[in-house]
C-alpha cells in the first residue's frame, strides 16, 4: 500500500506518473512564496478581494490574478498597495552573499538588533499594560540567552572558515575595519561587535 | 495540520492532463499548496474567498490553473474534509469535461462520506 503523500509536489508527481513533476511543482511553490504570504495575510485580516481592490483603486479581477500567479508576476507597487490595504508594513532584509561569512553574520546581528529596537518601541507604546511589559521583559531574557547560545555555536562552525579566509578578510574592501587580530580573536564579541563601535 | 489523500483520484486522467497541459497541471497543484497554507494557518473552509478556489456544491471545490498565460482552463477537483483536516484529491479535467468531472467527483465524495456515517 502506498504511503501517505508528504507534500503537494509528491502527490502531483505520483498522480502524473512522472517524477520530474515533483521538482517543477516545488520550484513553482518556491516562486510563489510572496504571493502565498499576501493571500494568507488577506484572509487572516478578513478582507475580501473587493475591499483590497477598492483600496488600490483597481478591479477585483486584478487581485484574483495576482493571488493566482507567482512572485515573478508581482509588481512592486501592487505589493505595496495590497499590504497597505491590509494595514501591514513591509520589512526587507538585503543579504549580500558575496560577503565573507563574518560579514554576513554582522548583517544578521544588525538585523536582529533593529528588530529588538522595534520591540522596545512597541513596549513603550504599551507600557501601561504591565502584563505585556512583563512578557516582553521575559522575552528579552530568553532572546539574550538563546542568542548567546546560538551565537557561540555558529562561531564554532565559522571558525575554520574564518581562519581559511584570513588573508582575504583583512584585504577585503567590503570589511575594511576587520583586522587580523579581530579575525583571530577567540571571543565572539571581539569579532562581531567590533564593527558596531 | 491538513494532509492530502489521493487514493480516490483516477491516475489515468491526471497522467493524460499532465501530458497534454503540463504548465496548467503544475499551476493547479501550486494553487492547491496556497490553499493548504491558508488552511494550515487556521482559516476555515467557507470562511474565505479566493478566485481560483470555488465551491461546486456538496462539499466539492475546484482549483483553477489561473495565473498561467495563454493556458487551457484546467480544474482540479478536491474535497476538503474539515473535521479530520483531509484534502481529498478527486479528479482533474478541462472546461470541456467539467460536467462529467463534477459528477464523478461528487460520487466519490458520497463514497468517502458513506463508510464514515456507518461507523457512527
Amino acid at each position: 500500500m502506498r504511503k501517505q503523500p508528504k507534500s503537494v509536489a509528491e502527490t502531483a508527481a505520483y498522480l502524473a506518473g512522472n517524477e520530474t513533476i515533483k521538482g517543477q511543482v516545488e520550484h513553482e511553490i518556491q516562486r510563489s512564496r510572496m504571493v502565498t504570504t499576501l493571500l494568507q495575510l488577506r484572509i487572516q485580516k478578513g478582507k475580501t478581494q473587493k475591499q483590497v481592490a477598492d483600496y488600490m483603486g483597481c478591479d477585483p479581477s486584478k487581485i484574483s490574478k495576482l493571488e493566482a500567479g507567482n512572485d515573478l508576476q508581482l509588481k512592486w507597487m501592487d505589493i505595496l498597495g495590497y499590504l497597505s490595504a491590509l494595514g501591514v508594513s513591509i520589512n526587507i532584509l538585503f543579504e549580500d552573499h558575496s560577503l565573507p561569512a563574518a560579514g554576513r553574520i554582522k548583517q544578521h546581528v544588525f538585523a536582529i538588533h533593529n528588530l529588538l529596537e522595534k520591540l522596545a518601541g512597541l513596549a513603550q507604546q504599551v507600557c501601561d499594560d504591565t502584563k505585556i511589559v512583563d512578557k516582553i521583559h521575559q522575552f528579552y531574557g530568553e532572546v539574550l540567552f538563546n542568542f548567546l547560545g546560538t551565537f557561540g555555536d555558529s562561531y564554532k562552525k565559522l571558525l575554520p572558515f574564518v581562519k581559511f579566509d584570513e588573508s582575504e578578510l583583512s584585504e577585503s574592501s567590503s570589511l575594511p575595519k576587520v583586522s587580523k587580530k579581530q579575525v583571530k580573536a577567540k571571543s565572539t564579541s571581539e569579532v562581531n561587535f567590533a564593527h558596531r563601535a | 495540520m491538513w494532509y492530502i489523500k489521493d487514493a480516490e483520484a483516477s491516475r489515468s486522467s491526471f497522467k493524460k492532463l499532465n501530458k497534454n497541459h503540463q504548465k496548467e497541471y503544475v499551476a493547479c497543484f501550486v494553487n492547491l499548496d496556497k490553499i493548504l497554507t491558508v488552511l494550515n494557518s487556521g482559516s476555515k473552509i467557507g470562511g474565505f474567498k479566493v478566485g481560483f478556489f470555488r465551491s461546486e456544491g456538496s462539499g466539492l471545490y475546484r482549483i483553477g490553473q489561473t495565473g498561467v498565460k495563454a493556458s487551457k482552463e484546467v480544474r482540479l477537483y478536491v474535497y476538503p474534509e474539515s473535521e479530520d483536516e483531509i484534502m481529498y484529491i478527486l479528479s482533474i479535467g478541462t472546461k470541456e469535461t467539467q460536467k462529467n468531472d463534477i459528477n464523478e467527483a461528487k460520487r466519490k465524495i458520497k463514497k468517502i462520506k458513506g463508510p464514515k456515517k456507518e461507523n457512527i
